[in-house]
């Protein structure tokens, strides 16, 4: 709990895969001009967080502090923070933005050229580097996460927004990644008059995803998913009509439902994990049981076969490395936009926080559970089970 | 000159020299040729800000110098001449003298270091980018023949690797104002009540999916750097 003195704060850590840890680490400090240090009072998992624990994200390091989505109060500012003050009370988002390089300038903050200090792995890998990202692989900067008591903001001008009135923190936590990755998908989808919008994954970011598609004029959006309680919560709070992939044929549904044009577009919001059915789910099993392993992309698969002709697939659904049985003829043929990016934090976030605020955007819903950071282990095993109708957890460092 | 100094110090040495050199900006290191001892490399990086004042930051060789780090100090000489302090082993210092070959505002800088540890001789050209994206920088070094031994020690990686961190660096700190540090973060590898024990009571390890999970990439789950 003491910063002064190297007492140490807890921080929940991923130890190897499947296990995260608490431990008491090394308090963070100001390390550059234009950090912050954030006392943190709210600090989200994410789909995200998944894939690295399941090992599905190259260059994760034993020790390492997940959390990227979090609310708190600044505590400490570095000599060339401008615009914060200590004590107030603030969002910040998953990405790290420097806000003078070109892709900054240009509003493509999760692009910045100057945030991540391993850019040399990350330009090995992917040819060039994206931005940095909290809580995540070094692949992406190694920055300590928010699942901590404090965490280290760099750039915190431009990556710390003061939280409105009448936001509590379990509502306002998501205004840090899942708000903006939904809007943001939906913005990819370019939206006109009577578009259907169909949408994979009911986690909070394609249930954010398919009612940020509503706001943008979407005639309808369908959210598809194996979790009924996921998916009724699609329905009361998106405004989403359902299909469960378990006991509907998706493809068959979406057509009748579009009489045979296809959705307009679609997003993928489910990322390396997806579960596919089927011959080519049989096709990646096989291919990682012989250890040809490959990210699984069932859910990218779906969106492309039922995409209308000259629709746009927009993936926000992560993944980090190459994809086997990838219907790139179906991309060519049916003349798809294919759309994809980390969220930028730092030019979705204000909306966010303004939707938020309006009522336009419902979140509080999205927290299932809460919990101390002690608990991170078992919360980290209901989210990824979905057990006990677990859509989001939310951990309070400050007990 | 070489006997019996360990390659860590000429990493240090070089990287001074090269930084010394360096004007510099880069994203990429690449190696350009081997031949008869003399090594090239090639660093090219856009810089977000007009020619002018990329060219600004890289004259002002003291400026250049604090930007780099592991540099002490640059003094200037004259118009022509600076001598370039660099941190040696331990807490040592090691000076040498740049010799600036040419110098057209707003497009190029050249210079020579004949008698610096690692002897080279290096350009640094600025020309507006494309668009609006600002300015294409492109860094050249040549280590010279009787650099070859000095340079010996280092793998021709790990030059241009100093070079393109020390371009990163530059573009970090014209762009953004500051280069970004990974020092300093805080982690469990450094955590006070990390046990050995795998079954301490802080610890879980997470109950596997029922359907099977793909294994794990085919690059190391660690590596990253420190
Ligand atoms: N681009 C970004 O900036 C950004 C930001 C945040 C999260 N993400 C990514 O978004 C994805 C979702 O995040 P989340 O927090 O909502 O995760 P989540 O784990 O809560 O939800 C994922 C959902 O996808 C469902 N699913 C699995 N396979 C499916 C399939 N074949 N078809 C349809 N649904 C399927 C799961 O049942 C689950 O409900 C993750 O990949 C995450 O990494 C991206
Ligand atoms: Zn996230
Ligand atoms: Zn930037």
């Amino acid at each position: 709990m003491a910063r002064d003195g190297g007492t140490g704060v807890k921080a929940l850590c991923w130890e190897g895969v499947n296990k995260v840890a608490v431990r008491t680490v090394p308090d963070p400090r100001i390390e550059n001009a234009g950090d912050a240090i954030v006392r943190v009072t709210a600090s989200s998992v994410c789909g995200s967080d998944l894939h690295l624990i399941g090992g599905y994200v190259p260059a994760m390091r034993e020790g390492d502090i997940l959390g990227h989505e979090f609310v708190g109060e600044v505590v400490e500012l570095g000599p060339g923070v401008r615009t914060l003050r200590t004590g107030e009370r603030v969002v910040v988002g998953s990405t790290i933005g420097c806000g003078g390089c070109w892709y900054c300038d240009t509003g493509r903050w999760s692009l910045c050229d100057n945030t991540n200090p391993n850019a040399e792995l990350s330009e090995r890998l992917w040819g060039q580097s994206p931005a940095g990202v909290f809580g995540s692989s070094h692949l992406t900067g190694g920055f300590a996460g928010s699942h901590a008591e404090y965490v280290r903001v760099p750039f915190a001008d431009h990556g710390a927004y003061r939280v409105p009135l009448g936001l509590d923190d379990d509502a306002v936590v998501y205004a840090s990644d899942a708000v903006p990755t939904g809007w943001m998908a939906a913005e990819m989808c370019d939206i006109s008059d009577g578009d259907v919008v169909a949408v994979w994954g009911a986690g909070a970011v394609g249930q954010l995803a398919a009612r940020s598609a509503l706001l943008l004029g979407a005639e309808r959006v369908v959210v598809i998913d194996r979790y009924p309680d996921r998916l009724a919560a699609a329905r009361d709070n998106a405004g989403a009509h359902t299909l469960d992939y378990r006991t509907t044929d998706v493809q068959g549904a979406l057509r009748e439902l579009t009489a045979g044009r296809g959705p307009d577009a679609c997003i993928e919001a489910v990322g390396m994990g997806a579960d596919s059915d089927g011959l080519t789910g049989v096709y990646d099993r096989a291919r990682h049981l012989m250890r040809l392993r490959s990210d699984r992309s069932g859910a990218v698969r779906e969106a492309i076969l039922a995409c209308r002709k000259g629709g746009t697939v927009a993936m926000v659904g992560v993944f980090a490395g190459a994809v086997d049985g990838f219907p790139l003829g179906a991309v060519m043929h049916k003349g798809l936009t294919l759309r994809s990016g980390q969220q930028h934090s730092q030019r979705y976030l204000p909306v966010a926080l303004d939707r938020m605020a309006r009522g336009d955007i419902p979140t509080g819903y999205l927290t299932t559970h809460r919990m101390p950071l002690d608990e991170g282990p078992r919360g980290y095993d209901l989210f990824k089970h979905k057990t006990d109708g677990c859509l989001r957890v939310v951990f309070h460092p400050q007990g | 000159m070489v006997g019996g100094v360990n390659a860590r110090f000429w990493g240090r040495v070089a990287l001074g020299a090269a930084v010394g050199a360096v004007g510099y900006l880069a994203v990429r290191s690449v190696r350009v040729a081997a031949d008869g001892g003399r090594r090239s490399y090639l660093g090219a990086v856009t810089i977000y800000r007009p020619p002018a004042e990329v060219y600004a930051f890289w004259r002002d060789l003291p400026n250049l110098g604090r930007s780099l780090g592991r540099v002490v100090r640059v003094d200037e000489i004259d118009d022509q001449r600076s001598r370039w302090v660099v941190e040696g082993p331990g807490s040592s210092e090691v000076d040498f003298i740049v010799e600036l070959l040419a110098d057209e505002p707003q497009r190029l800088l050249a210079w020579r270091a004949d008698g610096a540890p690692v002897p080279h001789e290096g350009r640094v050209e600025f020309t507006p980018a494309p668009g609006d994206r600002g300015t294409e920088v492109r860094l050249y070094v040549t280590f010279t023949p009787s650099g070859a031994t000095a340079v010996g020690p280092l793998s021709g990686d790990r030059v241009g690797r100093l070079l393109s961190d020390a371009l990163r660096r530059v573009k970090q700190i014209i762009e953004a104002g500051e280069a970004i540090t990974a020092e300093g973060r805080s982690s469990g590898r450094d955590a006070y009540d990390r046990l050995p024990a795998p079954d301490d009571a802080g610890s879980a390890r997470l109950t596997p999916r029922p359907d099977p999970e793909p294994s794990p990439m085919p690059w190391p789950a660690t590596g990253g750097p420190a």
